[in-house]
């Protein structure tokens, strides 16, 4: 039992770091991306090589990782915000990285192997080691975000033109935070490489981007704790839905539709998960059904 | 109103992974076939002793859902009519047979999850499957730690051997190596169909075609063949044109596709006629796509195609399940395939060795395995594992494709 929950424990802790990174990006930055996967391969793929020919540890191989993806990040970044590219251009761009990552990947033979993956690599991903670190780059996410970075982040999510304008050097700021995001999602590929000892350039799909991206936004953009807590359900879920056996992923896509028809700004919109904002969220039912009860009795 | 919705839709997440989590057998229930009823109703006396209280509980690796689900649910049908079987003659050592079986199709950490599940919360005795083989890879310390034995039904050789090149000690395959049937492959070609020019085709991110490549091109090579153009497709691809074009200007006389899945090669070959090199051009194939299916949906388009295979669909003892397969899952709507009887060989393996050991106990199992010199298969021929734990005794059948029937050239093998 405590193996298979620890599984879906670390799966969680892997998507939420991921999703930390996109948070910066989407959420508060306003720029969408359909390919972020491409910085869970690379990273991954870099910390193994880090863990493997140069004997690095866990943790040090991680953060190498994410650096790997965060300097891809830079030069990737560089060209598309000084391009301006946004919205749908840059959505597409992204995707288009991906596969080049995917592609690329799979036709380089020495040290990672080709479309044959990397094996045997050490299963370092424990749940706890990599829900403490999780839990750390939500924490790091909600620092930054708090501060004058993440204001200036969002200024340009909601106004771009205005930010310009009071001065807000947009194409740096843009680039900060695509760093970041690739830096976290890095992290994430080589938690992933470490949990499941077996990387091929297929192991982050497409489908994985899509993933994170669906968490941002069912989590709701502009808050840390939203796509947090919706990156942990929707890596439960698949695990959640097994008894309608062959039918759970039909029923997956089912409940993200519900939830974004119901609740277009997602989760949390753009609030922060908090035990005030429960206690204030009960109160405020109570008090509407105190209400109704009244006028019932008139 | 909308608020309610979404409480109540928050609720339901809730409270069904705490359904999920708390209640272990509810879940399983779901996807355990128990045909133990069944065996009770038709099995007569020995079935009337058949213990269900503590049965013996048989894992499946399943790839259930998307594009390419006949893949599992054909091999759980199958594997579900050999159980009944097994409980109407009073299952294994007085104990009735379950199968629970999970689906592993949404990405690949699913095959984890899934054998932490059977192993952990269903407490299985043995797993078969994955069919896939970059999701088979990664389970070996998860068995070998649980002391579970897997049996996985596809081909890399990292299934069942480590980098280091020991054998991974409770993995056992029961399909042969990639690099077997395309060795295989590359000598009939070359030595009796006299083919001296090929191209191949590969799907450019699958680690079992990528391999199955590479092991022909090197065979073919050494044996003084030409590949004269290597092309690639990507995943879920149904436009071969471009790759068509640039082989066809190459010339070649085969096109060697060992792909995953039947739907691409019929794509490709219908393709291939459209464009009018049908005659030109012929596809050498192997058993990963080989499927009466395939047949049916290519229709002549595959003609003059030679495919090598591990099972002969059409020898005596394979046609006839085909046929009663057909019969009774009329409502799959696919039909009995080669993947789906290697995990029933898997099973008659495990029936051999729970049987011989005595025991359900991994490591007893696995001794069994080991040490068996033969289990007759119900496909014909006597299989055992060599010492890395691949199966010794599939023969290779060539079969070539005409009038979309395939017909089998007899059996081959590459002599040493």
């Amino acid at each position: 039992m405590y193996q298979y929950l620890s599984g879906i424990l670390t799966i969680i802790a892997i998507n939420v770091t991921a999703v930390c990174g996109l948070t910066v990006l989407t959420g508060f930055t306003g720029l969408f991306s359909m390919g972020h996967a491409g910085f869970m391969s690379l990273g991954a793929y870099a910390s193994v090589i880090a863990m493997l020919y140069w004997h690095f540890p866990f943790i040090p191989a991680m953060i190498f990782g994410g650096l790997a993806a965060a300097l891809v990040g830079l030069i990737v970044g560089y060209p598309t915000m000084k391009g301006k590219m946004r919205g749908d251009t840059f959505a597409i761009a992204m995707l288009g990285f991906s596969e080049t990552v995917r592609l690329g990947l799979s036709n380089i033979y020495p040290y990672i192997n080709g479309a044959l993956g990397i094996s045997d690599i050490p299963r370092y991903s424990e749940a706890w080691v990599v829900t403490l670190i999780a839990a750390f780059c939500v924490y790091i996410t909600y620092r930054y975000t708090r501060s004058k970075h993440g204001r200036i982040a969002l200024s340009i999510r909601d106004e771009e033109t205005a930010a310009e304008l009071i001065g807000v050097n947009i194409t740096w700021e843009k680039i900060k935070s695509f760093m970041i995001s690739a830096f976290f999602c890095g992290m994430a590929g080589c938690m992933y490489a470490c949990y499941y000892t077996f990387i091929t350039p297929n192991t982050f799909s497409t489908t994985t981007s899509n993933n994170l991206l669906a968490a941002v936004v069912f989590g709701g953009m502009g808050s840390v704790t939203g796509p947090t807590i919706a990156a942990a359900i929707l890596a439960m879920l698949p695990e959640m839905l097994r008894f309608v056996q062959k039918w759970r992923l039909v029923l997956y896509g089912a409940v993200m539709i519900l939830v974004m028809l119901f609740r277009p700004e997602g989760l949390m919109g753009g609030r922060e998960f908090s035990i005030k904002g429960i206690a204030r969220w009960f109160r405020k039912i109570f008090s509407k059904l105190n209400r109704r009860a009244g006028e019932v009795s008139k | 109103m909308k608020k309610l919705i979404s409480l109540v839709l928050a609720l339901v997440m809730a409270l069904s992974l705490v359904a999920c989590s708390s209640t272990n057998n509810q879940a399983n229930n779901g996807n355990a076939s128990n045909n133990g009823g069944n065996a009770s109703d038709d099995g007569g006396d020995a079935a009337g002793q058949l213990d269900t209280d503590n049965p013996i509980k048989i894992g499946y690796l399943a790839w259930a859902s998307g594009a390419d689900a006949y893949m599992g649910l054909v091999a759980i049908a199958a594997l579900e009519d050999r159980i009944e079987e097994i409980n109407a003659n009073g299952g294994l050592l007085g104990r009735e047979v379950q199968l629970i079986w999970y689906d592993i199709s949404a990405d690949f950490s699913e095959s984890v999850n899934a054998t932490n599940k059977l192993i952990n919360q269903d407490q299985v005795d043995a797993i078969i499957g994955p069919d896939g083989s970059p999701f088979a890879i990664t389970l070996g310390s998860i068995v070998e730690e649980a002391q579970v034995p897997l049996l996985p039904n596809c081909g890399n050789a990292e299934v069942t051997i480590n980098d280091d090149g020991s054998t991974k000690p409770y993995v056992f395959r029961v399909a042969p190596q990639n690099a077997l049937t395309s060795i295989t492959m590359a000598h009939y070609a070359y030595n009796e169909m006299g083919v001296r020019t090929v191209a191949t085709l590969s799907e450019s991110t699958n680690i079992s075609t990528v391999e199955a490549v590479d092991e022909f091109v090197k065979e073919f090579e050494a044996l003084g063949g030409e590949i004269v153009a290597q092309e690639s497709y990507m995943l879920n691809d149904t436009e071969f044109r471009a790759q068509i074009t640039t082989i066809a200007q190459a010339e070649p006389e085969y096109v060697y596709m060992p792909a995953a899945a039947y739907k691409e090669v019929c794509n490709f070959a219908i393709q291939l006629s459209d464009m009018g090199y049908s005659d030109s051009i012929k596809i050498l194939g192997t058993d990963g796509w080989y499927n009466p299916d395939a047949l049916a949906v290519a229709g002549d388009a595959l003609d003059g195609c030679v495919v090598v295979s591990a099972l002969d669909m059409n020898s005596e003892n394979i046609a006839p399940m085909v046929e009663e397969f057909a019969e009774k899952h009329a409502d799959l709507n696919a039909s009995l395939h080669l993947y789906a009887l290697y995990a029933v060989n898997a099973l008659q393996f495990l029936e051999y060795a729970i049987t011989t050991a005595g025991s359900t106990d991994g490591p007893a199992i696995k001794q069994a395995l080991e040490e068996t010199t033969g289990v007759e298969m119900i496909t014909g021929g006597s299989w055992y594992f060599d010492e890395h734990h691949d199966p010794v005794g599939p023969e290779f059948t060539i079969l070539s494709i005409e009038g979309g029937e395939a017909v089998s050239l007899g059996v081959y093998s590459v002599e040493q």
